[in-house]
């Protein structure tokens, strides 16, 4: 066998064995496998709720219901451009998050409260919707 | 979602049927004539639509669809007159290649076709989720699909409403998934995601047929491929709805047919190089720096050969530089006539001064390179190659077309590093939250370049 065959069979060895390793460790270590194994077997509302995390898409698909479709909104308890954040966005639009809104939509945060605004829905002692008066 | 596949495939093969002219699609394997089909179905389709936006013209299937009913019954014409005329077919250039399949074949297309499988899976499993792919193109989707196209006030409510959905990148991949939605019928957040992974795929076709047209040997354009398709970075981004690895797709098949050209100087190969910077521009900002590195690779390339050419051979570059600028001026003055500016990195930020901050950047990026370079996590040992390629194969990276390559890489470091340089942007921030994914931009590229250099030196004897 010449050389450059040899090196080349161990080069791909190598790079092989990296590929599996790194593939097996998100599957196995990083938990990826648990992680397909339920998604594998949710329907797309069982896979949004499992990405977005169950109680935060239990929120949003309230919010949803509630809102008047083209709403002017605001999150408490989301923080301002984190993924959360980002996923309702998306998730809520035609409804759109701005600085004035009219509803509040209060995630995880009991007893808020905030001026000039009333309690319009809520979905349980966390989490509920603020109207403006 | 099957059909969306097919139409978008079928007007992608109509383009590239009429770029071939009169030599039609001879030389043009099936798996290459698939892969190219896609990418340019779905680039060709999201300039459609976006064109339609700034008419007035609401988008749907039906008018979408439409005028590549006509092209294809000129395309269909076209056939049956060549067709009469068999002198014309030429199956010569792509090579058929009669060696029996051997069992390395066999085993990395099968670990190649595991990899595909296993990104389809994973997009398949979630809905669109990740932080860019989220704010920014999948909202964009939505706004777009919800609205009936690209509006005279997308911009402006993207830009009111929607802090940091950069209101200034290009709309490849937004308007593609409203194309999926439209042709769905339904907003589905899950199967729209599938259009990644067959990007992916179409690619790694292409990359396959084309290495397999320079080289002549299976195998060792399998061998690239499965290097390049197995890279964790490279496989993970065809399952999460970013742009990076489009945008490196588009860059990469505008070098190969560029280098093809270089080769067989066939108008074909040029045409489809054209296409894809354009469209290379027209999926992410980055793609603007890329494209200008494919034009000045065509410069070197024209500049070295203009004396041992006769002046027409001056004219082919002329025509590719002066559509891509086109192509910049027009939505580069469509962005300033709308007021959209890229706040991370836009010319204004290059001067002296700025020069002056930024060289006080470089050690951090240097730092960010090296730790991409031993990053086995994202890229496996594929810079280290790159890197024992590039020496051992000194000679071979600076002759005969392969020195293009080489320059193209270099640009490529240079442009980006100048980037980060000038970018008024906290670097560390900068850094960390693009150094690996601009690699993928590259990434094609410098496996393609590889395969090249390793071609030259004979190393791999079939």
């Amino acid at each position: 066998m010449d050389a450059s065959k040899i090196i080349i069979k161990i080069t791909l060895l190598i790079w092989c064995l990296l590929w599996l390793n790194f593939t097996a460790r998100d599957l196995y270590k990083g938990g990826r496998l648990d992680e397909y194994k339920i998604l594998a077997r949710s329907d797309a509302e069982g896979k949004r709720a499992c990405t977005y995390g169950r109680r935060f898409y239990e929120f949003l698909k309230f919010a949803k219901v509630i809102l008047p479709e083209e709403a002017f909104y605001d999150f408490a308890g989301v923080k301002d451009f984190s993924l959360e954040s980002r996923r309702g966005i998306y998730y809520l639009y035609p409804g759109m998050k701005v600085e004035r809104p009219v509803y509040i939509l209060v995630y995880e945060k009991p007893g808020y409260a905030r001026d000039g605004f009333a309690r319009y829905a809520e979905l349980d002692n966390g989490c509920f919707i603020l109207k403006k008066q | 979602m099957a059909l969306c596949v097919i139409a978008t495939t079928f007007i992608g093969w109509n383009i590239l049927y009429f770029l071939s002219g009169r030599k039609e699609l001879a030389g043009f394997s099936f798996l290459e004539q698939s892969g190219l089909s896609y990418l340019f179905g779905m680039g060709i389709i999201s300039l459609q639509i976006f064109l339609m936006g700034a008419c007035g013209i609401s988008y749907t299937r039906v008018n979408v669809l439409a005028p590549w009913v006509f092209i294809a019954a000129i395309n269909v014409l076209m056939s049956v007159r060549r067709h009469s005329d068999r002198k014309n077919r030429d199956t010569s250039h792509f090579p058929v290649l009669k060696k029996r399949i051997g069992k390395w074949d066999v085993s990395l297309f099968f670990l190649i076709a595991l990899q595909t499988a296993y990104n389809a899976f994973r997009a398949l499993m979630r809905p669109i989720e990740s932080y860019d792919a989220v704010a920014i193109h999948a909202l964009k989707a939505k706004v777009i699909y919800l609205s009936g196209g690209v509006g005279e006030n997308f911009f402006g409510n993207i830009s009111s409403f929607f802090q940091g959905a950069h209101p200034d990148y290009p709309l490849l991949i937004p308007l593609s998934q409203a194309w999926v939605y439209t042709f769905l019928g339904n907003l589905n957040d899950i199967l729209v995601k599938m259009i990644f992974p067959i990007f992916y795929l179409s690619f790694i076709l292409v990359f396959y047929a084309v290495l397999k047209r320079i080289t002549k040997s299976r195998l060792t354009a399998l061998l690239f491929t499965f290097l390049l398709a197995t890279v964790k970075q490279f496989s993970d981004y065809s399952t999460i709805g970013y742009t990076d690895l489009e945008t490196g797709i588009y860059f990469a098949i505008g070098l190969f047919y560029l280098y093809l050209w270089f080769q067989e100087k066939e108008a074909r190969f040029l045409a489809i190089s054209l296409i894809s910077s354009v469209l290379c521009l027209w999926t992410k900002n980055e793609g603007m720096l890329l494209a200008l590195i494919n034009v000045s690779v065509f410069l070197f390339y024209t500049l070295a050969n203009i004396a041992k050419s006769k002046n027409r051979r001056i004219l082919p570059f002329l025509l590719y530089a002066g559509v891509l600028a086109c192509a910049i001026l027009a939505w580069t003055g469509f962005k300033e006539s709308r007021g959209l500016v890229n706040e991370n990195f836009n010319l204004s930020m290059v001067s002296a001064g700025n020069l002056k901050v930024g060289l006080g950047k470089v050690p951090g990026i240097l730092y960010e390179y090296q730790k991409q370079f031993f990053g086995f996590k994202k890229w496996n040992i594929i810079w280290i190659l790159s890197f024992l390629v590039f020496l051992t194969g000194f000679k071979a990276a600076f002759s005969k077309n392969i020195k293009y390559v080489t320059a193209a890489l270099f640009l490529f470091s240079i442009g980006y590093s100048a980037v980060y340089i000038f970018s008024a942007v906290d670097i560390k921030f900068f850094l960390h939250s693009t150094g690996s994914r601009f690699l993928l931009h590259i990434l094609p590229v410098a496996v393609f370049w590889m395969a090249l250099i390793i071609h030259e030196k004979r190393f791999i004897k079939e």
